[in-house]
């Protein structure tokens, strides 16, 4: 029992109602998650990596929106939980950090006021209590001289210093599962990294589940056990991290992977994925990166491949895999 | 290499023109137009504005009396009497007449003082918008004076200064209208100003003037405009607050305001007669309102 | 082929007979903070601070740093956006602004392309015609303006047809980055300055927008100056790199000379702090801690000494010059007192002996 999953996605499809057409935000996503595994979600602007992880915590406008399938949490089906249910799990279970930490804090109350509030609201402690857990969580985070900047304003914290306080935010209800909507996408470099640090060292400490949704490669190999990356809304494909930055097989991941600048020569054109993704209030009724795909074929255009496993718990939403006509160690090979 | 690379380009375009075309196969101003067409609450306020500008113009062909010849016999009469179809004032004259010929002074009024400052303001605001610093903090200070006073406040002030008259009541309520234009101008000027296109076309060598007038007129035409219409109501209102007081329009020259002043106390008399005036102030002043914010929607960039 | 004119102008050999297309001589820009009642000085953001460089025809140049590193400030003073506080912009050989060059005439010559590329189009105009705009500013008759925008619109992978008449919130993010290059491109200029252009892009977007400036490089014979905060960017596009540290150039040098050898400790930070890429050899270490410092009363001396763990008293007293040493290639310098034999930093003499 100790390989129970901590979340299970399943066949989860997610529509909002729009002016011009229903937008096909998420569809057809299904994975799942163990105790204290990292995984990263990978995928551009509208692949729908965002939205699947505000589907789990439930921060979608459930007027506007159309979920289907099932979102299971620590034996709980989320989709039939009440909004009061919902509201105790969410911030104390489940915990999210978002990407821009400026906007994500009340500007009018000190960053410790913000921490100790949500410790009172979730455990019902006292504020002396809660006052004293907000400091040590910023000691946690390694925020130096800890103490001074609990009664700092947002506005008067650096974005790295703010980015930690945003996670020692999210971890002050102890959740079992983090969520973080690319934490460090606001940084720069140099601050990134400790970020990325801080948060796999949390990870291992508190035996924390991780969901980071990113689009940078980097980022996701430096924290992930394993990837997922998505395409128009579906998961084109899954593995280990290592294995598929080693090998990636769906071409739209081969194609982030080798036809972006990190493993370009100098001065050759990079192999460019032309074309743009699809419109999600129109996708096609065929494997939806066809149009962009060097390999595709005529049976890509009969309809929308199933995410087909193989190998080592990997599978992908690419017909050459299930043909077999993939030789798997061929791509990328300057790893 | 060149194949391609013209490959690539086919299949880029090919495949943005499917998303897009589809949806967007119009212009701005088109589809600003669809907008319109399809929002009957706005389509209804300007027709009726229409109705009321055409009902102005051709006042001397609808009317059916004179509207300054009164009659001491026939006076706050009702509807239809002796062919009067709305009936008569305190004087005797066609109600129906005076309304027709009245709405020709509330236009004038209610809309020139707003042209009038749009063009003052609008002129002021982007000078202080666009170049900023002392100029901004001059303009700018003078027109927080200009507002310390409520509007209602400053034009009785000015038109009790001038004395009344038409002319006086437009002058006084074009200076009212100033400040709040130039402030509306100012501000999304500033926030044009601080897009990177001005940058762009500074750095293409433009000056500022045709900077001005090809990028930041453009962008604040709608809310500026959309603000001036929505101040045509307060216009039409407050002209005939300043009638009504006997600052505005004088006597024997219909116009609304002053008609409902003079009815007022008929109202015991006929109230249906002195209600009249009040009745197209309200529809007048209520058809610009959902006019303008009929046009807040349409013109909207982002929908 | 396309290709060969940037490998042309990256042989030293070629470029060094060559006079700079552009160089920058100890530009200043500082911007005063004003409060309080009666506007006065409160602070001064030091953005740029004595910086001088060369860009070479035919050459792309990048600049790399992180925020507050004065990196966009520079390429808009550079383009007269901002007036410089001191120091000097030499484009072939004549100085712009009085006595040299008029700016107007600048304009024709460099051209700038914007991060966000919504911002820098009009949201009021067609496409078209904010390509065509620049022309028409220089005098060229609105036909023909229009006519030349089409042209430019296919050169960057646009249908002209489909195209000139849109609005740009019509396009997507990559179709409006092609614009503004078209844009920049309709002035004919001989160099770009690139301010994070291809930052706000998603990365299979960004990859073609890559591809189709160094396209147009090979067929419009362009410079470009590269201004990134994405080191992989800037290793894959530029020829030579330029490392600013809060206002300050701290090392330049061929590119892969920087990235392979790196001399200053903010340079070797800034790169190792790049993911590894590799879930199975992943950094441990952040090799900075903290956020960059604020630019408002930088630290004296060597700007970088607050976050160097070589600190030592000699960095604080005075500002090193970015110098090349004997030990390293010729055109590669830096601005570190452990690299100058004569500075009295204890770790000075020892760089210096091996090799």
């Amino acid at each position: 029992m100790n390989r129970e999953k901590i979340l299970s996605v399943e066949d989860l499809s997610v529509r909002f109602k729009s002016d011009e057409g229903i937008v096909n935000a998420v569809s057809d996503v299904s994975f799942e998650l163990a105790h204290g595994e990292a995984l990263g979600i990978l995928g551009e602007s509208g692949s729908g990596k965002s939205v699947t992880l505000r589907t789990i915590i439930g921060l979608l406008p459930r007027n506007r929106t159309d979920i289907r399938g099932r979102v299971r949490f620590d034996g709980r089906e989320i989709q039939d939980l009440s909004n009061d249910e919902m509201n105790a799990i969410r911030g104390a279970r489940i915990a999210m950090v978002f990407q821009e930490p400026m906007v994500a804090f009340d500007p009018v109350f000190t960053v410790g006021e913000q921490i100790a509030e949500t410790i009172v609201r979730h455990d019902g402690s006292s504020w002396a209590d809660a006052n004293r857990r907000a400091l040590d969580l910023l000691e946690l985070v390694q925020i130096p001289s800890a103490k001074r900047r609990l009664a700092s304003y947002p506005h008067e914290m650096s974005g790295g210093m703010l980015q930690r306080s945003m996670i020692a935010l999210a971890l002050s209800c102890g959740p079992q599962l983090l969520l973080a909507d690319e934490p460090t996408t606001a940084l720069d470099v140099s601050v990134q990294i400790q970020i990325i640090l801080l948060l796999r060292e949390l990870q291992r400490e508190l035996g924390m589940s991780v969901i980071l949704v990113t689009h940078d490669v980097g980022v996701a190999a430096e924290i992930s056990d394993r990837l997922a990356v998505m395409y128009a809304g579906r998961i084109v494909e899954t593995g280990t991290a290592a294995e598929m930055i080693e090998a990636p097989c769906h071409p739209y991941t081969d194609g982030l992977l080798s036809s972006t600048v990190l493993n370009a020569t100098k001065g050759k054109k990079l192999n460019a994925i032309p074309g743009a993704p699809p419109d999600l209030i129109a996708l096609p009724r065929e494997c939806s990166f066809a149009p962009r795909c060097r390999h595709v074929q005529q049976q890509c255009l009969s309809g929308i491949p199933r995410l087909e496993p193989f190998g080592k718990g990997r599978a992908t939403r690419c017909l050459r895999v299930s043909e077999g006509q993939l030789e798997l160690q061929s791509a990328n090979p300057a790893l | 290499m060149v194949s391609d690379s013209e490959n690539y380009v086919a299949a880029n375009t090919s495949l943005t023109v499917t998303v897009t075309a589809a949806r967007r196969n119009q212009g701005y101003w088109g589809r600003v137009w669809t907008r319109l067409l399809r929002d009957w609450g706005t389509l209804a306020a300007i027709s009726i504005i229409a109705l009321i500008l055409l009902a102005a113009i051709f006042a001397p062909l609808l009317a059916t009396h004179d509207p300054t010849q009164g009659s001491v016999l026939g006076r706050l009469k009702g509807f239809g009497y002796n062919g009067h179809i709305l009936g008569t004032d305190e004087t005797g004259r066609d109600l129906y007449s005076r309304l027709l010929y009245g709405s020709r002074l509330t236009l004038i009024t209610g809309v020139l003082p707003v042209l009038l400052a749009l063009i003052i303001g609008g002129f002021l605001g982007v000078i202080a918008g666009y170049f900023g610093g002392l100029i901004n903090s001059l303009i700018m200070r003078v027109m927080d004076v200009l507002y310390a006073f409520p509007s209602v406040l400053l034009a009785i002030a000015i038109t009790g200064m001038l004395g009344s008259g038409v002319t006086n009541t437009i002058l006084a309520l074009t200076i009212t209208f100033v400040p709040p234009l130039v402030r509306i101008s100012e501000t999304v000027t500033s926030q044009t100003r601080a897009m990177d296109f001005i940058e762009v076309a500074r750095s293409s060598g433009a000056g500022s003037f045709t900077i001005i007038r090809f990028h930041v007129l453009s962008n604040i035409l709608a809310p500026v405009l959309i603000y001036a219409t929505s101040l045509i109501s307060i216009s039409i209102i407050l002209a005939a607050g300043l009638s009504f007081l006997g600052l505005g329009v004088t006597p024997p020259n219909a116009e609304w305001g002053l008609m409902l002043n003079n009815l007022r106390s008929a109202i015991w008399v006929n109230p249906a007669i002195a209600a009249f005036p009040g009745l197209m102030i309200f529809i007048t002043s209520m058809s610009f309102n959902l006019m303008s914010d009929g046009l807040r929607r349409a013109m909207d960039l982002k929908l | 082929m396309t290709g060969t004119n940037a490998n042309m102008a990256s042989d030293p050999a070629i470029v060094e007979t060559q006079r700079p297309l552009l160089s920058v001589e100890n530009l200043r820009k500082h911007f005063p903070i004003k409060g309080g009642l009666f506007g006065r000085t409160q602070a001064v953001v030091q953005a740029v601070d004595d910086v001088s460089f060369e860009i070479r025809k035919g050459e792309t140049l990048g600049i790399v740093g992180e925020s507050g590193s004065g990196k966009s400030t520079t390429a808009r003073v550079i383009m007269h956006l901002f007036e410089a506080d001191a120091g000097k912009v030499v484009f072939d050989g004549e100085t712009v602004g009085r006595g040299g060059i008029a700016y107007r005439e600048l304009c024709l010559n460099v051209q700038m392309v914007f991060q966000d590329s919504y911002s820098a189009l009009n949201p009021r105009m067609p496409i078209g015609l904010s390509i065509a705009f620049g022309s028409m500013a220089h005098g060229v008759p609105r036909k023909e303006a229009l006519d030349k925008a089409a042209i430019l619109l296919s050169k960057v992978g646009l249908d002209p047809a489909t195209f000139a008449n849109r609005y740009s919130h019509e396009l997507s993010g990559g179709q409006r980055q092609r614009v503004n290059i078209a844009r920049a491109l309709a002035l004919k200029p001989r160099l770009i300055l690139l301010d994070e252009a291809v930052s706000a892009l998603d990365k299979s977007i960004e990859a073609q927008v890559l591809d189709l400036l160094l396209d147009l490089k090979g067929e419009l014979d362009l410079t470009y100056l590269f201004i990134s905060h994405d080191l992989n960017v800037v290793r894959y596009i530029s020829d030579r790199v330029l490392v600013m540290y809060l206002g300050k150039v701290v090392e330049v040098g061929p590119v892969e000379d920087v990235y392979e050898n790196p001399r200053h400790p903010y340079t070797r930070a800034l790169l190792s702090s790049m993911p590894s890429m590799d879930p199975r050899n992943r950094t441990m270490e952040a090799p900075l801690s903290g956020d960059p410092p604020n630019p408002i009363n930088p630290p004296s001396g060597c700007r970088f000494r607050t976050r160097c763990r070589f600190a030592e008293t000699v960095c604080g007293k005075s500002s090193p010059a970015l110098t090349a040493h004997s030990d390293m290639n010729a055109r590669h310098a830096v601005a570190c007192h452990m690299h100058d034999p004569g500075s009295g930093h204890s770790l000075a003499s020892q760089t210096e002996a091996p090799e």
